[in-house]
């Protein structure tokens, strides 16, 4: 059994989690983006963690709940869950499948050859919070939608079950499962919604529920940053280096990414909302993407030298500079 | 039920839980917890903004009072809910242990009471299997252990915005936004995708309501009268009056007993209730576009 209807509106994406969430609201008929979906789910945020047994620092720029957002300001209903108990995890998730209903799954990526393949990285990631999107299954297989493939994936339920329920994620997935149920869309005024959704995400990235998130975050992240040249030897800082990369630009959400699509999110809300402010901070996203990029592939570069870093006065001066442009653009948005 | 002797029970933020004698131990855990972060809601208020009206079926169960309630009001608040169900015991007890002494959010449990299994704020690690609650009946401190824990109930943590100082947003907006999501939510139950998952047809949910209803469920309804009123003292308007004080009299009237024609009428009501506020609502933002 496979439902079909979702991969028409199922297309390759930036990002695992918004990509779903435009394959599902274009299910439901809303014309939105993905950089759309990333607005109104107000996930644009900043996480700086260091998890035990850990060696390298995790870093995200996104906000938490971004499904409980969307759901929120469309007035639809998410219904979740999670278990230690692979089979009862997997009935539960069959449960919606069987009423038509396709179900957003965690899963750590390193579990699941066709990710490890494409993404092709030097060192292990068990990253266990990437998004999937069930839309079938079978006695054998299960049949997934991902933001980097265009057509549904097919994988045997054992290894979906492994990864769903991986112990070597730093963050474990859980087993957790979501599903979205969405209203229809029909062709309502969106401005109440999208400032709602500003408003939200302003808020979550001032006031983050946890020490290390959202601009505190990054604040403390740019003054711990310069001490890391004198507190890790090079090897340390170089695996710290080639993962905040990684982390920035080709598998997570941090710094470029995201900037990018919420600078286009902000373009398109502004046809609707119209507002000076709103463009100032479209600009300034776009803006902090560039330098974002530019920050990740200068650290792309340090992490592959052979004996020092040279350019330390740059990346600390960078990374201040992206602090200050990010407190500039979240207090643009302070008056929507 | 050993009851400890009344002490000032702290989060991370070292503040007293504030337990008011007068909130249903359905919704005390959270009122309890929203209370200590500085936020402090009406059992009322906290019905709206977690949407807690439903009136459906699902998988032959009648559901009156939302299913979902804890992650929408969280969701309204812009708490990060964390919520946990462990299949083995043990997963069960070293988490709430390790989450106990991380001191921020802490662990909400499922807990047997004599009047029902209601959540309940673990304040103490008594030892690996006993903990201190915060009863939601007694309104104190008692100490429960494994016969009455529900260790295999999904448990919770609530993670408000600002941890150690929580700062919520601006209570008039959660208001608008919450009411308009209310309407958004009757609207879509009237779906098909909707209806993949719960019976919504009005003549079968009176139909297992006429069989099931019971007076607690009565009770619950005078939350969703004292939600409109908040909504109807927000929204300036007095066109829900007449209709809110028919609400209440029948409320009042169905207490000692009720039969098919209340609850026809009270559901009836209800979709009166929310049709005047939606229009409200409309007229409104017609206002504001002009």
């Amino acid at each position: 059994m496979i439902l079909d209807e979702y991969t028409k509106y199922h297309g390759v994406g930036s990002h695992c989690a918004t990509t779903i969430l435009r394959t599902l609201t274009n299910a439901a008929g809303y014309p939105f983006s993905e950089a759309m979906c990333l607005g109104l789910a107000s996930g644009l945020g900043f996480t700086y963690q260091k998890y035990v047994g850990v060696e390298y620092y995790f870093f995200t720029g996104r906000n938490e709940c971004l499904e409980e957002n969307m759901v929120n300001v469309l007035g639809g209903k998410l219904l979740k869950g999670n278990s230690d108990d692979n089979d009862k995890a997997w009935s539960e998730v069959c449960y919606y499948l069987d009423r038509g209903l396709p179900v957003i799954l965690e899963v750590d990526m390193m579990k699941l050859p066709y990710i490890r393949e494409k993404l092709n990285l030097k060192r292990e990631f068990h990253f266990g919070l990437h998004s999937l999107l069930l839309i079938g299954y079978d006695e054998e297989n299960a049949y997934v939608l991902d933001y980097m493939w265009w057509k549904p994936i097919q994988v045997p339920i054992w290894q979906l079950k492994e990864a769903r329920n991986s112990m070597d994620a730093p963050i474990r997935p859980h087993n957790r499962w979501k599903v979205m149920v969405l209203p229809e869309y029909n062709g309502e005024d969106l401005s109440e919604t999208l400032k709602t959704a500003i408003r939200v995400n302003v808020h979550k990235y001032k006031e983050p529920y946890a020490f290390k998130m959202g601009l505190d975050g990054l604040r403390i992240f740019q003054n711990e940053f310069s001490n890391w040249f004198t507190k890790m030897p090079l090897e340390r800082l170089q695996t710290n280096f080639y993962m905040m990369s990684a982390l920035f630009e080709k598998v997570g959400t941090g710094g470029g990414n995201f900037r990018r699509m919420y600078g286009q999110f902000l373009d398109e809300a502004n046809k609707i909302l119209v507002m000076p402010k709103i463009a100032e901070a479209a600009s300034i996203y776009t803006k902090l993407y560039r330098n974002w990029k530019q920050y990740s592939k200068m650290l792309e570069n340090d992490s592959e030298k052979e004996f020092e870093i040279e350019d330390k006065e740059q990346l600390v001066e960078c990374i201040r500079n992206l602090y200050s442009l990010e407190l500039e653009g979240v207090n643009a948005l302070a008056t929507v | 039920m050993e009851k400890l002797e009344k002490k000032i029970v702290t989060n991370g933020m070292k503040k007293a839980y504030e337990l008011n004698e007068k909130v249903s131990p359905e919704l005390s855990a959270i009122h309890t917890k929203l209370w200590a972060d500085g936020l402090e809601l009406s059992p009322e208020l906290i019905y709206l903004l977690g949407d807690g009206y439903s009136r459906k079926i699902a998988d032959d169960r009648l559901i009156l009072f939302n299913d979902t309630f804890l992650n929408d009001l969280s969701g309204s608040l812009g708490i990060y809910l964390e919520d946990y169900e462990e299949n083995s015991e043990e997963s069960f007890y070293q988490a709430i242990k390790k989450n106990s002494a991380i001191n921020i959010a802490p662990p909400m449990i499922s807990v047997e009471y004599p009047e029902g299994e209601y959540l309940s704020i673990v304040c103490g690690v008594f030892d690996d299997h006993t903990y201190n609650v915060i009863s939601p009946v007694d309104k104190d401190v008692v100490r429960v252990d494994k016969t009455r824990v529900a260790c295999r109930k999904p448990w919770y943590m609530m993670n408000s915005p600002r941890f150690i100082k929580p700062v919520f947003r601006d209570r008039s907006q959660l208001i608008k936004e919450a009411l308009l999501r209310i309407l958004k939510r009757r609207d879509l139950e009237n779906t098909s995708v909707y209806r993949k998952i719960y019976e919504t047809d009005s003549d079968k949910v009176l139909e297992k309501a006429v069989l099931e209803m019971s007076r607690k469920d009565v009770e619950d309804r005078k939350l969703f009268y004292g939600a409109m009123m908040i909504a109807e003292e927000f929204l300036e308007d007095e066109s829900l009056k007449e209709s809110l004080e028919e609400y209440r009299n029948l409320l009042s009237s169905m207490e000692e007993g009720f039969d098919t024609t209340q609850i026809k009428q009270l559901f009836e009501l209800e979709d009166k209730l929310m049709d005047g506020m939606r229009e409200v609502l409309k007229e409104e933002s017609a206002e504001y576009d002009s």
